[in-house]
């Protein structure tokens, strides 16, 4: 065997949001070990909300996911409302929708944009930046805040959509509708992306249920598995959507899922405008915030977010403190069970790409 | 959902069951039967993934409610397998041998509540870094006593003062001045 060297991949990684470090044990440019390290990102979120009532913990959890904080307000609201027996409204159900659709399509750019700059492409990135930028402009007009929302509360949201949000909603929907073939051109069918993606990352199937991948990771293989479908929360049994799957399971299958699932956002979203109720509460009636009792006992709860099932372990003791909360995202894994062994074998020059493909979001493996 | 599971697992002794939805359930056996049941959900009864092992610390009772929580392939059903561990000391047997993604969730069982793994290979840092201290979510930690033990205050601009004891100052010089004030009337 060669002489190996030993290098720390990170922990900034192009396209890659937050912090992680990889050690790697290298052949030439061939890698023979990987093993991640977390540590740099540790913000003890969940020992925060042991001492935080609802509405002190509801302004923390958006916070544990930065490109996507969204299914994280939607786990919080839905586990309490399961906890305290909270009905929320069908207004309420579709603007959540709404908002957790938008928070995918957004997602999905950024992931463009982070998959382009992983592989020296400069065009794309800039594109999908910018088209995010015009989802973010809606997300401030409905929340007041561009990235992290704080909106979805317990019992509903927190306000009602805005005057005419719907119509400016359907004109950027068909505007990113139109735009989406460009992307097709530019960076789906284009020969150097595929040359760097295909083939590459390549994810048993065998092992993906068993080991608890989800995703476009599992979608990318072949299995189609989406909470959305499996498990329907808010109106999403009332909406049609297919769960765009490729049996490849290498990074550029794992891009075509997501241009897909692009696609079937803006179905959802345009099925949003027309189904949702235009009348309606928004949020159903609530204890006074420093006499919100959470009951005794304990659920889990699953949103499907752009990189996986999302989910929360939540048990209350019948005090105004949630006894734990415990955060487990899609990145856990994959950044784990399956990253260090995907490595093996791989280029150092593929690190990142493999890392964005697999949509790793190092802030909500450490909370 | 449990109506149809538990006939099934004979020679279990289910200390506790909740059923939420149809979907979701929970059910608490002894520490000595946890790993048994386990593999029988996954080779018997279709629970195939190991999504999460949840741990709350119940110091009151002086127990860890540990959760492993299950799901199907078609994800139709999520089943919470539990137990209470002593926080004493009480070791756990690893599941790797069951889903090798119990790796990193028993490293973070062991770094954030001290619960002792047996046959784990690779116990070490995960988050925390050279950590001697109790461990962070055992609810002894008190976070607040740490802080001001390990790090120092910044002084803070001239204006960054105490708002209860400005607002108490503020109130006592309104006091004075309506002494003040009655003193020059009378």
């Amino acid at each position: 065997m060669n002489e190996t060297i030993k290098i720390f991949h990170g922990p900034q990684h192009p396209g890659v949001t937050g912090n992680m470090s990889l050690e790697l044990d290298l052949d030439g440019e061939t890698i023979v070990k990987a093993t991640t390290h977390v540590g740099y990102l540790h913000r003890g979120f969940e020992k925060l909300i042991e001492r935080r009532t609802v509405i002190q913990a509801f302004t923390i959890v958006c916070r544990i996911c930065v490109p996507e904080p969204d299914p994280n307000e939607e786990n919080f609201a839905r586990g309490i409302e399961t906890l305290a027996g909270l009905e929320i409204s069908e207004r309420a159900k579709y603007i959540r929708v709404l908002i957790l659709e938008l928070a995918r399509l957004q997602a999905h750019y950024l992931w463009l944009a982070g998959q382009g700059g992983s592989i020296g492409h400069g065009i794309v990135p800039q594109w999908a930046v910018g088209e995010r930028d015009y989802i973010l402009d809606l997300f401030e007009e409905i929340t007041g805040g561009r990235v992290y929302h704080m909106y979805i509360y317990p019992g509903g949201v927190k306000r009602d959509l805005p005057d005419g949000l719907l119509t400016r909603l359907s004109d950027l929907l068909n505007e990113l509708d139109k735009r989406l073939p460009e992307y097709d051109r530019v960076f789906f069918d284009n020969t150097v992306v595929k040359k760097r993606l295909q083939g590459v990352g390549v994810v048993n199937r065998a092992e993906a249920i068993t080991n608890g991948y989800s995703g476009p990771v599992i979608r990318g293989c072949g299995i189609a598995r989406d909470v959305r479908r499996d498990m329907p929360y808010l109106a999403y049994d009332q909406l049609e959507f297919e769960i765009p799957i490729q049996t490849d399971g290498d990074a550029y299958a794992r891009a075509l899922v997501r241009r897909a699932e692009m696609y079937q956002s803006i179905r959802i979203l345009r099925q949003v405008i027309e189904q949702m109720p235009p009348t309606g509460e928004i949020q159903c009636k609530l204890p006074k915030h420093r006499k919100f009792i959470i009951p005794k006992g304990e659920t889990f709860v699953q949103t499907e977010s752009a990189r996986g099932a999302y989910s929360y372990y939540m048990a209350g003791d019948g005090s105004e403190f949630l006894r734990r909360l415990q955060v487990r995202g899609p990145s856990l894994v994959h950044a784990f069970t399956l990253l260090e062994p995907l490595l093996i074998g791989a280029q150092l020059s593929d690190v990142a790409l493999i890392m964005v493909s697999l949509g790793i979001c190092p802030p909500e493996i450490e909370r | 959902m449990l109506d149809a599971l538990l006939p099934q697992l004979h020679g279990f002794e289910i200390i506790e069951q909740t059923q939420r939805g149809e979907r979701q359930a929970f059910v608490r056996v002894p520490p000595a039967q946890l790993f048994s049941l386990l593999g029988l959900l996954k080779q018997s009864h279709g629970f195939v993934t190991l999504t999460t092992i949840a741990c709350a610390d119940w110091m009151e009772d002086g127990v860890f409610g540990l959760t492993y929580v299950l799901e199907t392939a078609e994800r139709d059903r999520v089943l919470g397998v539990q137990t209470h561990l002593g926080r004493d000391g009480a070791a756990l047997e690893t599941a790797i041998p069951l889903w090798p993604q119990a790796e990193i969730f028993e490293r973070e069982l062991h770094e954030m509540f001290g619960i002792p793994i047996s046959g784990h290979p690779s116990l070490g840092d995960f988050m925390l870094e050279g950590w001697t201290h109790t461990p962070p979510m055992r609810r002894e930690f008190d976070t607040l006593k740490f802080v001001q033990d390990t790090y120092e205050m910044r002084g803070g601009r001239e204006d960054n003062q105490d708002v209860r004891e400005a607002i108490r100052r503020r109130k006592e010089a309104k006091k004075a001045a309506a002494a003040a004030a009655n003193g020059d009337a009378a």
